[in-house]
């Protein structure tokens, strides 16, 4: 664009523009920390320590959202995208549940990062797990399943200090995806 | 002519157009204020210190008197806990619990009022400006839809009655402005700022609207008429802040359960001989109350980003919201009520923008030699965006701990900006009531109601899930957090 041209730029369609860039800017702050119903994340807070993933919980709150990916990234607090500071520092559990379909059956690779453990369960079947507290470390297991329903379980627990809990899967097409995002051949069911 | 003359009285479609504001300013502002019945914030102190006024009670204050005597002579009015006992609030400044049943009506009802009040004067000042109904009527949404002033106001606080006698001053200095100007209009304008003053002491910004009428004279070659005239400005100032204070000791006629405050032998004397009301004491008297607010003052704590839970924040942040303030809660089940200070985003970044954009216009006009396509509104530009400039720099220099809501201020100021550039780079589109221009506007105006309906239960004490107070934290800076 040449200066001439920027000149005759007509300042009544910026205003325009602005007007509904406004609109577009709430809409988008709204739909971006709305989260979609797909893993049921269950959170307990203990009164007392946990050191290891089955410990005795000796719960003091607890609290149930939902999230569209497993996404707690390495933190003093828990904190996901959606939802920002959510206020657990230490000693607490937390439970995700989900469902997906599989097109077609296929060895699916599941990474979990995580501080402290944690136990990756798939209909019930224990895939991998790490009991003890342990600084953000990543651990994988490779799992062959059918096409069809499945539901995806995972305990995890933070001890004290850091924390942090992230998720991923990679189907043989080679991409890796967030636990609770859908691909081409998995689709995370919304409940 | 006709415009001076549309200025002095509002014409049908002024008038309708403000009428329809007040209407929606009762629902904003005023309808149902006494709501919750339960204290936020720092109702605590300035209900302490009101309930003093009503019993007579000897008391020293970090802030000038007049808030507090408002908040004060709403319950006289209204009367609403005849019934109740009061008693303990004049043994303490912050009081702890307050009694079962106690209304809020009386205590809330001229902070509710001025705010609403002050609708008018925002549109006022607009169309003292611009000249133009539709645009005054539109750019008041700005301040007729601010969550985070709709949320401080609605509570027995002070600074809704501040924000009145400083559109009030504003109001007077616009529309005198140009105008050859008398002893009588610097008193005025005197006090109006010395009311705004006596309500709290960072009114004390209003002192440049004296400056720039000073600086006009001076163009208009008026040498004259400056020094009665300011020596009228500065005898209004004093003649409000002074009688407000007498007032005040003239009502402090007891002393209950020992508590002197500061005062000094001298002071305790006049009060046991009940000599409050007379004026030969007055300077012993102001000069211990003064002593009080500057010890008061050094003795709040300075602003610790570190400590958990803090409410205060660095001025520079404020523009941007941060942060905000979580005044009130209450649990019921899954869902929670919250009266949170937090500003209308959409009204808050018009404003930041307008500060951002009047700083470009006045510095490539004074130091690039931009053409100015109409003189009056850039002058307006150029002192608004100076008194905005002005109260962020001062107040930066204030140690003690700092809070949103002493962004009010400049945030209006900011709203007058806006206005002031819409109209400054649109004039002619405007008078000539251009279809995009307008649909702009429109759509600008929506976009500030529906920012403020999404924000409302912030306000209004309305009840959220997580979930649902989530979509609200648009930006992890505001700090915005929900009680789990």
């Amino acid at each position: 664009m040449s200066i001439g041209s920027f000149v005759q730029f007509d300042k009544r369609i910026g205003l325009l523009a602005f007007a509904i860039a406004l609109w577009v800017w709430m809409g988008y702050s709204i739909a971006s920390h709305s989260a979609k119903k797909i893993i049921k994340t269950t959170i307990i807070q203990s009164s007392r320590p946990i050191t290891y993933l089955d410990a005795k919980i000796y719960p003091k709150k607890k609290e149930v959202i939902w999230i569209d990916k497993l996404y707690f990234p390495k933190s003093n607090e828990l904190r996901h995208p959606t939802y920002g500071y959510l206020g657990y520092r230490r000693d607490f559990v937390i439970y995700f549940d989900a469902d997906f379909k599989l097109k077609k059956p296929q060895r699916v690779k599941f990474t979990i990062y995580s501080d402290d453990g944690f136990c990756l369960k798939i209909d019930g079947k224990t895939i991998m797990q790490y009991i003890k507290d342990r600084p953000f470390s990543k651990s994988e297991a490779v799992v062959r399943l059918a096409a069809g329903r499945h539901h995806l379980h995972i305990k995890y627990f933070q001890g004290f200090g850091q924390l942090g809990i992230v998720g991923y899967y990679q189907l043989e097409d080679g991409k890796r995806h967030f636990i609770g995002k859908s691909a081409g051949g998995i689709e995370f069911i919304e409940q | 002519m006709a415009k001076k003359f549309a200025m002095k009285s509002l014409d049908r479609k002024q008038s309708i157009a403000l009428g329809f504001l007040l209407f929606l300013g009762f629902f904003t502002y005023f309808y149902n204020y006494w709501y919750p019945p339960k204290q936020f914030w720092d109702e605590n102190y300035h209900i302490a210190s009101a309930q003093k006024y009503i019993d007579r009670v000897m008391f020293m204050e970090p802030h000038p008197p007049l808030g507090k005597m408002l908040i004060a002579l709403g319950e006289v009015l209204l009367h609403p806990n005849e019934k109740i006992d009061k008693s303990s609030f004049d043994m303490t400044d912050y009081i702890k619990h307050f009694p079962k049943g106690m209304s809020f009506a009386g205590y809330r009802l001229f902070p509710a009022l001025f705010a609403w009040l002050n609708v008018t004067l925002f549109f006022l000042i607009l169309l003292s400006l611009t000249h133009n109904t539709w645009l005054s009527f539109f750019g008041s949404f700005l301040y007729l839809f601010d969550n985070a002033i709709i949320t401080h106001s609605r509570a027995a606080m002070l600074e809704s009655i501040q924000l009145f006698f400083i559109f009030s001053a504003i109001l007077w200095f616009i529309r005198k402005y140009n105008e050859p100007k008398g002893i009588k209009e610097y008193l005025i304008l005197g006090i109006l700022s010395g009311s705004a003053l006596a309500v709290k002491a960072n009114s004390a910004i209003l002192l440049l609207l004296l400056v720039f009428w000073i600086a006009k004279d001076l163009r208009q070659r008026a040498y004259l008429k400056i020094v009665p005239g300011a020596i009228s400005y500065v005898a209004g100032v004093l003649t409000i802040f002074f009688g407000v204070f007498y007032l005040h000791f003239t009502l402090g006629q007891k002393v209950v359960d020992s508590r002197y405050y500061a005062a000094s032998k001298e002071y305790k004397e006049i009060i046991k001989t009940g000599e409050t009301a007379n004026l030969k004491h007055f300077i012993t008297m102001l000069k211990d109350n003064l002593t009080y607010m500057s010890n008061y003052q050094k003795g709040v704590p300075k602003l610790n980003l570190c400590k958990p839970g803090e409410n205060g924040s660095l001025f520079i942040g404020w523009p941007l919201g941060i942060k905000a303030i979580n005044y009130r809660w209450e649990r019921h089940g899954s869902h929670v009520q919250y009266i949170y200070l937090q500003g209308n985003p959409i009204t808050w970044m018009i404003g930041f923008i307008a500060v951002i954009l009047s700083g470009a216009l006045v510095i490539a006009v004074l130091l690039f030699g931009l053409p100015v396509r109409n003189k009056a509104i850039f002058e307006y530009i150029a002192i608004f965006f100076f008194i905005y400039v002005s109260y962020m720099i001062a107040v930066g220099q204030i140690p003690r701990v700092m809070y949103l809501y002493h962004y009010f201020i400049p945030l209006c100021i900011s709203y007058i900006l806006a206005i002031l550039l819409l109209f400054y780079l649109f004039e002619e589109q405007i008078m000539a009531y251009d279809k995009v221009v307008w649909s702009a506007i429109a759509i600008i105006a929506g976009a500030i109601v529906f920012a403020w309906w999404f924000f409302s239960p912030f306000s209004y004490y309305k009840p959220l899930t997580t979930q649902e107070f989530n979509k609200r934290v648009w930006f992890e800076y505001w700090q915005l957090r929900a009680v789990r």
